[in-house]
């Protein structure tokens, strides 16, 4: 992922925009906006959009009118909301998740030691109520709501803790931060980024004690603890609880996803700041609707019966496709590809932080993990679970990535049972008792018991066959299935022997979430304690890393606060080079591609995007460019 | 009888206590709390940075306080009428409560009044003809009813439908009608929907009722009293109906009392199959996320249901059987 320099970028892009400027008399809007026009409730269209609107070159001009129905999986699923609707950051990923593309913010600078960043915005943007967007609410999130001690939700990017925002004038944001910090514009085009864009100062100071001396007490009143989670409620991210708040996005969220609401609507924003290559006003379709359903089952019978639009949220396995497939004519809808991110199906993480001594030893031997991945099948799995879709593969970057490394991503995966069996023997593991189970030096057998989250059917799948593979060599797997929450508890608190995970960070997200290739966050489930010197470094738990991981931490914030992208990039090779080395965990595969359905009057579907959460698909492609066609 | 109700008045609200302890220690222990679960859907979602803001939240609730503190503190605020907050759902329990209630009442109501007004007359026949063709079909099919899992059956139902109509039915409204004011024709909508989950729960209940109700019957037909009456000229009807039908029904009567708390428990898988926005999911989605006040309660509510409904069912016993209510007088 190459990010341009920001002054070059807006330069090449001005020309366009004075193309798009030239046909500005010649804006088109919606022909529900228009009527409001004409009744003299909203002000003409030109009004409505900034002087310098982002134009969006659609793949065909669409239609006005129609709506999107989709769903949401029991309450906490904003994620789908943040993914379909959610997504106008400052600045954005562009469709193939190579470069940061502007988005809310006009152009922006970045000083050369990366500690102080400039953003222009755009001159007339405006709030779905009326009022103007500007300087003052980006500064009032990143001062008075990310950095406030407080605020109940969530503190992020984290790059902006300890940074202070002003805004010399009504369209300039300048973020000075505590040190440097290189990639905090890839930051900001994550989900988390749109916090900086999702707080109106003059509705949401209303709940933020600076502001009203009474928000403590009117929090208090309705049982929450304090203004820091009236203000979450009600202004966050997460949760869209508030319908009355208003927003930069394309629609307006109208009810409340409260888990009793069973279904969400969201209308058309009249002040979206976006136009299509022909001047009309963005978005083309009149409204959203998300079904609230408990059951996937249910989501997939409304698939194929045609009644959701677009989506690939929960239903794309490989056991549903097959009846996507064969449905597709009845229901009236096609399937599009989606690239999975992700690098792997299953990443088998022993925990080298165990507790145990005579365990913790045996995990951090290096050769003991090797003959493990040597003594997995992982044709077989292939085979078995992904109808032969994909290929053996450790942790380590995508082939599409530009940081593929092939030993890394290949070493150790040939299933040599006889070989792991030498090399479990040359440790040392000579002892088997009664059931072939080997033994350790004390005496103990070799039990490991991993727990998996019951909802995940995949990873069980995958773990009853490597549980088969590893009998084979006198290693027994204790596969565990547990509720989600129960499942991370332990990971949270280090008492988990073994963890289990798909594999994240193959594409884009390899740089911003390394969590398999150096220990950094919470997920990082074989060296939670080791990470802690990163993510928690006062915690009483936190241990010292042995040299290799204490060097890779190091390059690690280094390549954080380099404000030189090859720099990065350099830095960043050097970490998969130890982690080759160290071989922290065991990959089995390269996942398939993925696939969502949409019905087939719906256009401008995305076809071959990638599918992360960094990249929170499908937002990044402008999902105010998908129409209904007539 | 004064005295019996007065003493069954006080067992109950000793019962309630006993109730409240074991649902709250129940729920609360397994490891980690609402945040956990919060966090962990989270993550799971791909969204990683939940940890820190659940661990602000915990505290702030004192979650993260002993058990005896929390347990106390909940049972002082039911006493006082505040059934708590839910955290899950970000509401007081008492308006989750209230959104969902109605329409559980009326799901479940008309589910009971089906169930009953198939089981009984097919009982009552199965009885008095018995071994015949219909009797055979009535038992089979009310086995069957009962061998499958209810939401096995919502699920080949609903996939039945979709194959003869091309429309997925689920929930009990469609999306134009959810929000709307009651009318003839959400009226008609609401039909359209709750003949699914109805005919569930009616076809694994009705069998048990069927059989007790035949062999019951089945009793009472042999004795002399019936004998007599037919010699007496009574019209079969009128003389079925009247003596020993009565006097079979009333083990089932006695049952009537636990239909109460089927109004939020029965068919929970049901519910959640088939999207039904009653209070059954909302019961499974705390209990998974241990959201404490909402779950508690909801479980404390069926609890006093079951209680109460055992009271009505002793109290109707008393009433239709003679034979019991002189057995209490008789002290």
């Amino acid at each position: 992922m190459s990010m341009k320099r920001n002054v070059s970028m807006s330069t090449a892009l001005l020309p366009l925009l004075v193309l798009g400027t030239a046909q500005a008399a010649d804006y088109r809007e919606a022909p529900e906006l228009a009527e409001r026009v004409e009744a003299g409730e909203l002000p003409p269209v030109k009004e409505r959009l900034p002087s310098v609107p982002l134009t969006v070159q659609a793949q065909e001009v669409g239609v006005y009118g129609g709506t999107w129905r989709s769903t949401v999986k029991g309450n906490n699923d904003e994620g789908w909301i943040r993914r379909s609707m959610g997504y106008d950051p400052l600045v954005s990923f562009n469709f193939e998740w190579s470069e940061i593309v502007p988005n809310v913010a006009e152009s922006w600078e970045v000083s050369d030691d990366a500690t102080v960043y400039t953003f222009k915005l755009r001159e007339g943007h405006r709030w779905s109520d009326g009022k103007p967007f500007t300087a003052e609410d980006v500064v009032f999130a990143v001062n008075d709501v990310i950095n406030h001690s407080d605020y109940a939700g969530e503190r992020a990017p984290a790059q902006l803790l300890g940074a202070t925002a002003s805004a010399p004038d009504a369209t300039t944001v300048v973020i000075e931060l505590a040190s440097p910090e290189g990639m905090l514009l890839s930051n900001l085009a994550t989900p988390g980024g749109t916090q900086l864009v999702q707080f109106q100062k003059a509705f949401c100071s209303q709940f933020h004690a600076d502001y009203n001396p009474d928000a403590n007490k009117n929090a208090t009143d309705q049982g929450l603890t304090g203004w820091g989670e009236a203000l979450m409620n009600n202004c966050g991210v997460r949760r869209n609880l508030n319908a009355d708040r208003p927003t930069l996005y394309a629609w307006d969220q109208v009810d409340p996803y409260d888990g009793i609401n069973s279904q969400i609507g969201f209308v058309r924003n009249p002040y979206y700041f976006k136009v299509d290559q022909e001047g009309h006003q963005l978005p083309y379709l009149d409204k959203l609707q998300m079904t609230q359903v408990e059951d996937a089952n249910s989501i997939v019978l409304m698939g194929i019966a045609g009644e959701i639009d677009m989506t690939n949220r929960h239903i794309d396995s490989v056991s549903n496709k097959p009846v996507f497939f064969d449905n597709q004519e009845k229901g009236g809808y096609s399937l599009y590809e989606i690239l999975p991110a992700d690098m792997n199906t299953a990443i088998i993480q022993l925990n080298l932080n165990y507790e145990d001594d005579g365990f913790r030893e045996l995990f951090q031997n290096r050769d003991f993990r090797v003959a493990l991945s040597h003594a997995t099948d992982r044709e077989e799995i292939i085979d078995v679970l992904y109808a032969g879709q994909g290929e053996p593969f450790q942790a380590a970057p995508r082939p599409e990535s530009p940081f593929y490394d092939e030993e890394l991503a290949k070493q150790y995966t040939e299933w040599d049972p006889d070989l792991a069996n030498e090399m479990l023997d040359t440790i040392g593991l000579t002892e088997r008792n009664g059931s072939g189970t080997r033994l350790l030096p004390d005496g103990r057998p070799i039990s490991i018991r991993i727990d998996v989250s019951s909802d995940l059917g995949p990873l069980l799948d995958i773990l009853e066959l490597v549980k088969g593979h590893w009998e084979e060599v006198g290693v027994a797997l204790d596969v565990r299935r547990s509720e989600r929450s129960f499942v991370y508890e332990q990971k949270d608190n280090n008492r988990h022997m073994a963890h289990v995970w798909k594999g994240d960070g193959g594409l884009g997200d390899a740089q911003l979430d390394p969590r398999y290739y150096v220990p950094m966050n919470q997920e990082s489930a074989y060296a939670g304690l080791w990470a802690m010197n990163w993510f928690a470094p006062d915690n009483a738990k936190r241990q010292d890393p042995p040299e290799p991981v204490a060097r890779q931490l190091e390059l690690y914030r280094q390549m954080n606060s380099s404000p030189s992208e090859e720099e990065r990039s350099e830095l960043f090779e050097e970490i998969l080079n130890i982690a080759k080395e160290q071989f922290y965990t065991i990959g089995i595969s390269l996942p398939p591609n993925s696939f969502g359905i949409a019905t087939n009057e719906m256009g401008n579907v995305p076809q071959s995007q990638p599918y992360s959460w960094m990249y929170p698909t499908p937002g990044p492609m402008n999902t105010s460019v998908l129409f209904k066609k007539q | 009888m004064i005295q019996f109700i007065i003493g069954r008045l006080l067992a109950m609200v000793a019962m309630t206590l006993a109730l409240s302890f074991v649902c709250f220690f129940i729920i609360q222990l397994p490891p980690g709390d609402v945040m956990t679960a919060y966090a962990a859907e989270l993550a799971s979602s791909g969204d990683s940075a939940g940890m820190q803001s659940a661990q602000l939240l915990r505290e702030r609730y004192g979650l993260d306080q002993p058990f005896t503190v929390q347990y106390l503190k909940w049972v002082r605020n039911i006493l006082s009428g505040d059934f708590g907050y839910s955290f899950n759902l970000k509401k007081p329990v008492s308006e989750v409560f209230g959104s969902r209630i109605g329409i559980s009442l009326l799901v479940e109501g008309l589910a009971i009044v089906v169930l009953w007004s198939i089981a009984i007359p097919i009982g009552i026949y199965s009885a008095i003809r018995r071994y015949s063709a219909g009797d055979m079909f009535a038992t089979v099919f009310g086995f069957i009813g009962l061998a499958v899992p209810n939401f096995l059956l919502a699920l080949l139902l609903m996939y039945v439908v979709y194959l003869l109509t091309g429309t997925a039915v689920e929930g009990l409204f469609s999306a134009e009608y959810a929000r709307a004011p009651w009318s003839l024709a959400k009226l008609w909508d609401f039909l359209t929907h709750v003949w699914i989950p109805v005919l569930v729960i009616a076809t694994g209940g009705a069998a048990q009722v069927i059989r007790v109700l035949r062999a019951n019957l089945l009793d009472e037909l042999d004795k002399p009293y019936v004998v007599t009456a037919r010699a007496k000229g009574l019209s079969e009807r009128r003389l079925i109906m009247r003596y020993p039908v009565r006097v079979a029904m009333i083990p089932l009567v006695a049952t009537v009392g636990w239909v109460l708390p089927t109004v939020i428990s029965s068919s929970i898988v049901t519910a959640i199959v088939l999207n039904l926005p009653t209070l059954s999911p909302i019961l499974l989605r705390a209990l998974l996320s241990q959201d404490m006040h909402l779950a508690g309660a909801l479980i404390l509510f069926m609890g006093v249901l079951t209680l109460v409904g055992t009271l009505v069912s002793d109290l109707l016993l008393a009433w239709i059987d003679p034979r019991i209510r002189t057995g209490t007088i008789d002290k």
